[in-house]
């Protein structure tokens, strides 16, 4: 059964433009989120000056997940597991790719390539682009799967646009 | 009372590591529910039900809940920021979801000097890392590739 439809093939290649995350940089975000990673470094805690930087930074890979749900959105993402087209991968991380159309239920991650350079800063806003790359199929241990590669770009707002990280993720559905 | 050391690792130099040493294993857990209930709320991120809903999980044809590979790649690439000291730079980082993490597994964090070498005048190191679960099987293998000061270069 071929699972990767010419639907799917077409959007390989396909970029988004830059889409903003939804606020900026909060200092409630760097606690939370160094929290949850247990990151102990002094840097990205308020009030925080030092020889590399003046203020507060985020820690690496803080933009890939500072996409979140805007104050706006009443719609509970949650509902799409009822729907038979879920992807799961597209509402909040990245909402601006096309759906890929594959017709398998189950979502995860297979894992990042990073490529880092620079902090994001305290107050300062995050862009992000996102490309399919590949799209193909595997034969797996419980059946046949799809293995979705992405490439995102992180980076901040101006003209300059300066690079936070750039980032390649496989997901597998 | 929780007590939550908050500190930047200490300077760490190129020539304080050498091709093939092994770097100090940290251990972490019995991981918990609650760990990854604390990633979801960082990144507000709870689509994924079978991170937290045993049911779900178990409907989806997983054993059970299990913990985001995010959340493991992170505390992974967090580690590695601490091995390799404060003036370090994390050039790149990469991280395979190969094992699940379940709920009160525990996560055994390693690494090892792959190769150190000059390039332009700047000084790297490349590791290999990963994590393994108390039975030994890697969970989460990844690598690193870091920028290291000099001793004596200056600031």
């Amino acid at each position: 059964m071929d699972l990767v439809t010419e639907a799917a093939r077409a959007l390989v290649g396909v970029q988004s433009d830059w889409v903003e995350a939804t606020h900026p940089v909060e200092a409630s975000e760097l606690r939370r989120f160094m929290h949850a990673m247990m990151d102990p470094n002094a840097r990205h805690r308020p009030g925080y000056t030092g020889p590399r930087h003046d203020m507060p930074v985020a820690p690496l890979g803080f933009p890939v997940h500072a996409y979140r749900r805007a104050a706006a959105d009443d719609w509970d993402p949650i509902e799409g597991h009822g729907d038979p087209e879920f992807d799961g991968e597209s509402r909040l991380m990245r909402p601006h790719l096309p759906r890929m159309p594959v017709k398998l239920r189950g979502v995860l991650n297979g894992g990042y390539d990073y490529e880092f350079f620079s902090h994001a800063r305290l107050g300062e806003r995050i862009f992000c682009r996102s490309a399919y790359r590949d799209v193909k199929q595997r034969q797996g241990r419980s059946g046949p799967m799809v293995i979705v590669t992405i490439d995102d770009e992180f980076a901040a707002g101006g003209e300059r646009r300066k690079l936070f990280l750039c980032t390649t993720n496989l997901i597998l559905r | 009372m929780l007590k939550v050391e908050t500190r930047e690792p200490p300077v760490r130099f190129f020539e304080d590591f050498r091709e093939g040493q092994d770097l100090p294993s940290v251990t972490r857990g019995p991981m918990l529910v609650g760990h990854q209930v604390r990633w979801a709320g960082a990144c507000d991120n709870y689509e994924s039900e079978f991170h937290h809903d045993e049911y779900i999980a178990k409907a989806q044809g997983l054993p059970g809940i299990i913990l985001s590979g995010p959340l493991m790649a992170s505390w992974l690439l967090t580690i590695v920021k601490d091995w390799m000291g404060r003036d370090a730079r994390l050039v790149r980082f990469a991280d395979q979801n190969r094992g699940s993490t379940m709920p009160r597994d525990l996560a055994h964090f390693h690494g090892k000097v792959k190769r150190t070498y000059e390039d332009a005048g700047r000084a790297y190191i490349e590791l290999e890392c990963s994590i393994t679960n108390q039975r030994g099987e890697v969970t989460t293998p990844g690598s690193a590739l870091v920028e290291m000061p000099r001793r004596g270069a200056g600031a």
